[in-house]
C-alpha cells in the first residue's frame, strides 16, 4: 500500500471530527456527565491524535484508536481532579462531614437501616434501555461528588479491577473501598427515592 | 487475623451498617471467612441487607451495560450526546492549528 492510500484510509483529521466527535463526546459524556469537560476531553483526543497520527499502525479501526486515546484522557481529567492540592483536602474534608451526616441519616443509632429498602426486581439492562430510567440514572451519577463519580466510572462502568482503579488513580485499596461503598450508597438511595420509589 | 472470640463476636453482632460495607467490598474482591458468614449469618435474619445486596447487583448491572450501550440505542436514549455548534467550531479550529 503506498502512503498515499495509506492515509486515505485513515482519513485526515478534519475528518475525525465530522466522522467521530459525536461518538468520542457521547463516550465521554457517559464517563464524565458534564458538557464543557466532555468537549474538552474530545478536544484533548483529538489534538493527541493528530500528534500521534505518524505513530498510528492502522491494525485497529480509526474509531476504536481514537476511543482508546480519549480513555487515557478520562483517566488524566480523573487524576487531575483529584491532586488540585487545597481544594482536594477541602473537598475530602466536605466530603467527611456530608458523609458522616450522611451515614447518620442512612443507619439509625443502633446500626440498622434508617429507611425501608424496595425490591429491586428489574432487569438492569432492559432499564438502562428505558429512556425515562435512563435519564434517572444519569442525574443520579452526575449529583456524586467527583471523588465517588471517578471510582465507580473505572470501576463499574470501565470495569478495571480494583488494582487497576487504585493504580490509574493513585489511591490505596481502602480509599477505593471506601470511596465505592459512598458511591453505591449515594446512588442506591437517589435511584430507590426517584425510580423504584417513585409516585 | 481475627482471634477466634472476635469472630465469634463479629458472626453474632453484625449490624446493618457494617453488612452493607462488606457487602460492597464483596464486589471487588474476595471477604475473608469470618466477614463472608458473618454476612450470611446476617442475612438469615435481615430482609434490608438481602435487599440491599440486590440493589448492589441492579446496580453493577445497570452500569456495566451503560459502558457497552450501541452507538444507536446511545443516540436514542440521549440524543443531546452531540457536540454543540460552538464546541464543533472550536474544536476544528484547535485542530486546524496543529496541522502540519
Amino acid at each position: 500500500m503506498t502512503d498515499k492510500e495509506h492515509a486515505s484510509e485513515r482519513g485526515s483529521p478534519d475528518d475525525w471530527l465530522v466522522e467521530h466527535g459525536d461518538a468520542l463526546f457521547a463516550f465521554a459524556m457517559i464517563r464524565v456527565c458534564q458538557r464543557e469537560i466532555a468537549e474538552d476531553l474530545v478536544q484533548d483526543t483529538l489534538v493527541s491524535a493528530i500528534k500521534a497520527w505518524a505513530k498510528f499502525d492502522g491494525r485497529s479501526a480509526v474509531r476504536t484508536w481514537l476511543i482508546s486515546i480519549l480513555k487515557r484522557k478520562i483517566i488524566d481529567h480523573f487524576r487531575r481532579q483529584q491532586v488540585r492540592d487545597k481544594a482536594q483536602k477541602e473537598q475530602e474534608e466536605q466530603a467527611a462531614s456530608a458523609e458522616k451526616h450522611n451515614h447518620q441519616s442512612f443507619f439509625k443509632k443502633n446500626g440498622y437501616w434508617a429507611d425501608g429498602l424496595g425490591h429491586w426486581n428489574q432487569n438492569p439492562s432492559k432499564a438502562v434501555e428505558n429512556r425515562e430510567f435512563w435519564l434517572v440514572f444519569q442525574e443520579c451519577r452526575k449529583k456524586l461528588p467527583p471523588l465517588l463519580q471517578s471510582v465507580f466510572v473505572l470501576r463499574e462502568i470501565e470495569q478495571l479491577s480494583k488494582e487497576e482503579v487504585c493504580s490509574q488513580l493513585e489511591i490505596n485499596p481502602s480509599n477505593l473501598s471506601v470511596r465505592l461503598f459512598r458511591a453505591r450508597m449515594n446512588l442506591r438511595r437517589c435511584l430507590e427515592i426517584n425510580w423504584f420509589n417513585r409516585e | 487475623m481475627r482471634s477466634f472470640f472476635s469472630a465469634i463476636w463479629l458472626m453474632l453482632s453484625l449490624k446493618c451498617e457494617h453488612s452493607s460495607r462488606f457487602i460492597s467490598e464483596g464486589l471487588d474482591d474476595d471477604l475473608g471467612k469470618v466477614e463472608r458468614w458473618a454476612v450470611r449469618l446476617h442475612f438469615m435474619t435481615c430482609h434490608s441487607c438481602r435487599r440491599f445486596r440486590q440493589s448492589m447487583e441492579f446496580l453493577r448491572g445497570a452500569a456495566k451495560h451503560t459502558g457497552q450501550l450501541a452507538d444507536d440505542q446511545l443516540e436514542s436514549l440521549s440524543p443531546d450526546f452531540q457536540l454543540s455548534k460552538d464546541a464543533r467550531s472550536r474544536i476544528a479550529s484547535s485542530i486546524s492549528r496543529q496541522d502540519p
